[in-house]
C-alpha cells in the first residue's frame, strides 16, 4: 500500500483537490506542509494523502479529539492550510443559517441560544455562546465569516466579541474610543460630545491579501461617521489598524437595521441634500469606502409607486435583497410582501431583479430568504413569538425549535460553515466604559461552571 | 463518443486483464489523459491496483454509467458498494487515487470518515497502526484544550 502513494497521488499532488481560485497567499507555507506530509509518511502506515484526504471531511469537533493521536495528525489539523481547504472545501454543505435568539427561561436568566438549518431542513443546535455573553442585554449578531460570528451591542459601541462556534474560541476587542471618557450620563454620546445615531459592525475575510477585517462603523448625528478596522492575517498576526473620521451626507431612514452582505454594511436611506430617492449607502470592506446602490423603489414599475414598508434583507444568506410589505389588496389576504435581490453586486451590469411576491394571512416579519422560496419568518402566535420557516409557494409555516421571549431585536440569520479558523491574541482587552457588556472582568460565578472552555486572557 | 465502440484492455498488478468500453474507462481521469494523448496502444497497465479492486471499481462505473437509472437505486447502490471490509476500503481509494476518479475517492473518504469521526484518539490509533508520539504530559495538555470535544 506504501508504494501505491509514492508513485501517484494524481488528486492531490496535482492540486486538483484545491478549491477553484486555490488559497492565495499560502505558497510560502508549502514547504512546510510537505514536511508534516512527509513525516505523516514515515510515521503513520498509510499514505499522508489518504489520511489529509478524509481528515478534511471530518466535522471540527471530531478534528479537535485526533489532534491528540500524534504529533503529525496536530500539527496537519492546526496547519494553516489545512484549515483553509477544510472550511473552503465545497464538500460540506454552506448554505446553513445560524439562527441566534435570547430566551428567558424559568430563572428568569437571559441565556443565547442558536441553531443551525442546513438546506435539507435539518435543525442542529450549536455549542453555547461564550460566558461573557450570559446575563447581558442588547446583544445582537452583527456579523459572520468563515465559521466566525461577531457580537456587537448598543450598549457600548467599542465592544466587540467574535465568536468561532465550533471551535468555542472568542476573542474581545476593546477600544475603539480611547480620546475621552463617555458622557457619564448619557452612554452613547462619545468623542467630542457628538451625539452617536447608529453603530455597526463588519467582519469578513478577504482571501486575495488572506486578512481578516473588523470594521466598527459609528454614525454621528452631524452627519459624520467614525471607522475604525482592525486587521490581521491568516497567520493571527495583527496589521495596521486603519481608523476614518468621514462626512457622511447621508440620511439614514431605517436605525440598527444595517445588513452585512457581499463584504459590505449597507443601510436604506438618502442623501441628505435634495432629498432624492431611496439609496442604498454600502461600506465596501475591501476597498474601505462608501458607495451608493439605487433600489428598486425608484425604476417606474407601478407597483413601486406604492408605499412598500421596505426592509434590507438577505437572499439564500449571501445576496443583498431588500423586500417591500403592505397590506394587501386581495380579499381574504391581509399582507403582501414581495421581494427584490441584486445581481451582479458592485459589477458592471448591477441591477434589482423581482424575485417573487406572495400573499399572506400571516403576520410574518421576515429575516430572511432562502431555499427556493422559503423565508425565515418571526411570528407572533398567541402570546409568544416564534421563528419558522414559511414557505410561499404552499402558504405554510414550519415552525422552528426557537421560541424568542419579546426581544425580537436580538435574532439574526446568517450564513454558517463551521471551522478550525482560530483567533489573534487580542492587545487591548479593558474596556474603560462601566455598562460595557462585554467586560473581561466578569464575575466568574455567573458562569456556568461546565463552560469553563473559553480561553480569555 | 464515435459511432464504433471502442474498448480499452486494462491490466491489474497481478496481470489479470479487463476489457472495457472506453466510454467507461474514461470515466478515471487518469485513463481519460491517456486515451486523449494517444499513448495508448493496446493494453493500460495499472501497476497499483489489483484485480480484486479493479472489479469493485468496474462494477461502479458500469452502474452509474447505466442509463435509465433513478436517483434512489444509485443512491442505495452507492450505500451497499461502500459497506465493504476496512482493507477493501482503503484498496479503494488508493485504487481511485491512482486512476484519479474524484467521485469514488470522495465517496470513500467520506465512508471512512463517517467510521471514524465518533472514536476516541486511542481508537484511531489502534485502526490506523499509529504509534503514540506523544510524552503523557503533552497529550494531557492537547486534550485539555479541547476537553467539550471528548464528551
Amino acid at each position: 500500500m506504501k508504494e501505491g502513494a509514492g508513485i501517484c497521488c494524481p488528486v492531490f499532488n496535482s492540486g486538483t483537490y484545491l478549491p477553484s481560485g486555490g488559497i492565495a497567499g499560502d505558497r510560502e507555507e508549502n514547504d512546510s506542509f510537505e514536511a508534516i506530509f512527509e513525516a505523516m509518511n514515515n510515521i503513520v502506515l498509510l499514505p499522508g494523502d489518504f489520511v489529509m484526504a478524509f481528515l478534511l471531511t471530518l466535522p471540527v469537533k471530531s478534528l479537535l479529539r485526533f489532534k491528540s493521536v500524534c504529533w503529525s495528525w496536530h500539527d496537519l489539523i492546526l496547519s494553516r492550510r489545512f484549515i483553509n481547504i477544510h472550511h473552503d472545501g465545497a464538500k460540506r454543505s454552506s448554505s446553513s443559517l445560524i439562527c441566534f435568539y435570547n430566551n428567558k427561561n424559568v430563572s428568569r436568566r437571559t441565556t443565547y441560544n442558536s441553531v443551525s438549518v442546513s438546506e435539507d431542513g435539518t435543525i442542529t443546535p450549536l455549542s453555547l455562546p461564550p460566558p461573557t455573553l450570559y446575563e447581558r442585554h442588547k446583544i445582537y449578531v452583527a456579523d459572520s465569516c468563515r465559521g466566525m460570528v461577531c457580537f456587537s451591542s448598543g450598549l457600548c459601541p467599542q465592544s466587540v466579541v467574535v465568536w468561532n462556534i465550533a471551535t468555542r474560541n472568542f476573542r474581545t476587542f476593546h477600544g475603539i474610543v480611547t480620546n475621552r471618557e463617555p458622557h457619564p450620563r448619557n452612554h452613547i454620546t462619545m468623542r467630542s460630545n457628538r451625539v452617536v445615531i447608529d453603530l455597526a459592525t463588519g467582519f469578513t475575510f478577504l482571501p486575495i491579501t488572506n486578512e481578516y477585517k473588523l470594521v466598527r462603523v459609528i454614525l454621528y448625528f452631524n452627519n459624520s461617521v467614525y471607522i475604525r478596522i482592525t486587521r490581521w492575517n491568516d497567520s493571527m498576526i495583527f496589521l495596521p489598524a486603519k481608523e476614518m473620521d468621514i462626512d457622511f451626507p447621508y440620511k439614514i431612514t431605517q436605525f440598527g437595521r444595517c445588513l452585512n452582505a457581499n463584504d459590505a454594511i449597507h443601510w436604506l436611506g438618502h442623501k441628505i441634500e435634495g432629498g432624492g430617492p431611496s439609496i442604498v449607502i454600502a461600506f465596501d470592506m475591501i476597498e474601505d469606502k462608501f458607495r451608493e446602490i439605487s433600489t428598486p423603489f425608484n425604476i417606474g414599475d407601478a407597483e413601486s409607486c406604492k408605499s412598500y414598508h421596505r426592509k434590507l434583507s438577505l437572499l439564500n444568506g449571501n445576496r443583498l435583497a431588500i423586500f417591500g410589505s403592505l397590506y394587501s389588496d386581495t380579499p381574504g389576504y391581509d399582507f403582501s410582501y414581495t421581494l427584490w435581490a441584486l445581481n451582479d453586486y458592485g459589477g458592471a451590469s448591477e441591477s434589482w431583479a423581482k424575485q417573487y411576491t406572495f400573499e399572506t394571512l400571516y403576520d410574518l416579519q421576515p429575516m430572511g430568504f432562502c431555499f427556493n422560496g422559503e423565508v425565515v419568518v418571526i411570528r407572533m402566535d398567541g402570546s409568544s413569538v416564534k421563528m419558522g420557516l414559511y414557505d410561499c409557494h404552499t402558504d405554510q409555516i414550519k415552525d422552528l425549535p426557537v421560541v424568542i421571549n419579546n426581544e425580537l431585536y436580538y435574532s439574526s440569520i446568517f450564513d454558517y460553515k463551521e471551522s478550525l479558523v482560530p483567533l489573534p491574541r487580542t492587545i487591548n482587552n479593558v474596556c474603560s466604559f462601566k455598562d460595557c457588556p462585554f467586560q473581561t472582568s466578569i464575575k466568574r460565578s455567573i458562569i456556568d461552571p461546565d463552560d469553563d472552555d473559553d480561553d480569555e486572557l | 463518443m464515435s459511432s464504433s465502440t471502442k474498448f480499452l484492455t486494462l491490466k491489474t498488478c497481478d496481470d489479470k486483464k479487463f476489457v472495457l468500453d472506453e466510454a467507461i474507462a474514461v470515466r478515471s481521469q487518469t485513463i481519460k489523459n491517456m486515451v486523449e494523448d494517444d499513448c495508448v496502444s493496446n493494453v493500460i497497465p495499472l501497476p497499483n491496483v489489483n484485480s480484486k479492486t479493479m472489479t469493485k471499481v468496474i462494477e461502479y462505473w458500469k452502474k452509474h454509467s447505466e442509463e435509465g437509472v433513478s436517483k434512489d437505486v444509485l443512491m442505495d447502490f452507492d450505500k451497499a458498494f461502500v459497506k465493504v471490509h476496512h482493507s477493501i476500503l482503503h484498496a479503494l481509494i488508493l485504487a481511485a487515487n491512482f486512476l484519479n476518479d474524484k467521485e469514488i475517492l470522495d465517496m470513500m473518504c467520506q465512508e471512512v470518515a463517517d467510521r471514524i469521526k465518533g472514536k476516541t484518539p486511542e481508537e484511531i490509533r489502534k485502526e490506523f497502526d499509529i504509534k503514540n508520539d506523544f510524552t503523557p504530559e503533552e497529550e494531557e495538555e492537547i486534550r485539555k484544550e479541547n476537553a467539550w470535544a471528548f464528551e
